[in-house]
């Protein structure tokens, strides 16, 4: 496919996600994913705030620890801070001329092998919600072309926070903004309860819960509620595998 | 970001005096001053079998909360859903609770803001917010409204594991740092799901129990929940 094609493909993908049901956090997932296959970037997060002016990470193209814990120190300085309290975009910011404006980020940033960042704000209107957080690992500035589509895909996003077409009062963005976050937590304690029983990485329990909710049609977040306050009836998802090593202490000793 | 008057009701919510107590009722009334709002109350239980107001139990809030309960159908009713029901103008959204929009008028009630007493999963009850006027709550008033709700439902949750454990770490009351944002650190919410599962408990005790190690130990909560994280730390029952 050209890259223009795939371009068109992940808008309509996404148009076509708008007009049914769907789930948010899959959805920005999704979108997270895009920005990866269409932009010469390595690595995506969306972060959205909370009633703190807190930055939180809702979904990113690889959900792992390190991911994560990249975008949570960027809570008090950090490239997504400032595209969420300036509305501006920061772009090709070189992450090692950056140590004295981001320190800790900045450093935790080149440790996981990344050179540069980029963070574009999710607006609406005159209301900035949040942020799409780029990171690239191999030198060279992210071109005109990328960043305008990555601003594009973060429009998406927002507009995936809304759900609702045409109704655009501050309540419902508040609303919807505050049940993304809601959801996102409900995820991180499904992780937990699936790493346990499993006695797997909470970054492998993600991972299952997307693919089980993909492969039944499910919606993540729902799937997650369900296996967090332990009302799911997926007993395969949750059955610790026959042929996993058990530790050694069993589950009610140590 | 929340306000300075909000900051101060949240505080007073949390005060030592108030241990193991009801939120007090003129903290209620000035989270309403803050809010812009005639009454505020929090509410126990979800689902059909409606909830038990606890806290700001006014009048007009326990009309309301027996109005939706006998109707089952209101804002207070829908935010079992998970997501807050923010109602400015209840009269504009009649076609939604046809019965209820009418009833609600006839106790001076126009604006109607319910919000989920809810952490990820763990999910308590509901706070309401009433007004005899309609309008909106501005991007402020919602500001403090989401972290009022934040910290009732944490200071819900360490009394009702109190209650059930009178001698309990968790019996102190929320501690010191309780009405610090939970939501600040997702391996917070992770070492909650790993807990519940150690000790085969709910969430909400999961977390309680998270909460009261951290202070017993004298640490952070984002670090025995690292620690529990990378499986450095294991809950077990029954030895406190």
């Amino acid at each position: 496919m050209t890259r223009e094609e795939q371009l068109i493909d992940a808008f309509v993908e996404a148009a076509d996600t708008l007009v049914a049901d769907f789930d948010v956090i899959e959805f920005l997932h999704t979108v997270a994913g895009r920005c990866v296959q269409l932009l010469d970037v390595d690595a995506a997060g969306i972060m959205l705030a909370d009633q703190y002016g807190q930055l939180h990470a809702t979904a990113a193209s690889t959900e792992s620890a390190r991911l994560l814990e990249l975008f949570e120190l960027q809570a008090d300085a950090g490239p997504c801070m400032e595209a969420f309290r300036t509305g501006v975009q920061v772009v090709n910011a070189d992450l090692g001329a950056s140590e004295e404006r981001w320190p800790r980020f900045a450093e935790a940033a080149q440790a996981t092998g990344f050179v540069s960042v980029h963070a574009l704000p999710l607006r609406l209107r005159t209301t900035v919600i949040g942020a799409l957080n780029l990171f690239c690992a191999r030198p060279g500035d992210l071109g005109e072309g990328d960043v305008r589509t990555g601003q594009a895909l973060a429009d998406v996003a927002t507009i995936g926070i809304l759900a609702q077409r045409g109704l655009y009062q501050a309540e419902l963005l508040a609303s919807q903004l505050q049940n993304a976050l809601s959801s996102r937590v409900t995820i991180e304690q499904a992780k937990g309860v699936l790493a346990e029983r499993r006695g797997i990485s909470v970054d492998e329990a993600f991972n299952l819960l997307r693919r089980y909710a993909r492969n039944h049609n499910l919606h993540l977040s729902e799937l997650a509620r369900q296996t967090a306050d332990g009302t799911s009836n997926a007993v395969e998802l949750l059955a610790r595998p026959q042929n996993t090593t058990v530790s050694p202490e069993g589950p009610d000793s140590a | 970001m929340v306000s300075e008057r909000m900051a101060v009701v949240i505080t007073l919510l949390g005060d030592d005096r108030q241990r193991g107590a009801n939120p007090p009722p003129t903290v209620a009334a000035q989270a309403a001053a803050a809010l812009g709002v005639d009454g505020v109350c929090a509410g126990l239980g979800t689902g059909s079998s409606g909830q038990v107001l606890v806290w700001g139990q006014d009048a007009t809030s326990i009309a309301l909360e027996d109005l939706q309960f006998t109707l089952g159908q209101g804002p207070g009713m829908d935010v079992d859903a998970g997501a807050p029901v923010l109602v400015s103008d209840l009269e504009a959204a009649a076609a939604r609770w046809p019965v209820f929009v009418p009833a609600a008028a006839a106790l001076g009630v126009r604006a109607l803001f319910a919000l989920p007493l809810r952490i990820g999963a763990i999910h308590v009850g509901a706070l309401q917010a009433y007004r005899a006027n309609p309008g909106s709550l501005d991007g402020a008033a919602l500001s403090d409204a989401f972290a009022l709700a934040e910290a009732v439902t944490l200071l819900l949750l360490h009394r009702q594991a109190a209650a059930a454990d009178p001698g309990g770490a968790a019996s102190g009351g929320p501690q010191p740092d309780w009405s610090q944002p939970v939501t600040f650190r997702a391996q917070v919410h992770q070492a909650t799901g790993m807990i519940s599962a150690q000790l085969g408990v709910t969430l909400a005790e999961a977390l309680v129990r998270l909460r009261a190690h951290a202070y017993v130990e004298d640490r952070l909560i984002a670090e025995v929940a690292a620690d529990v994280v990378a499986r450095r730390l294991r809950f077990e029952n029954d030895k406190r």
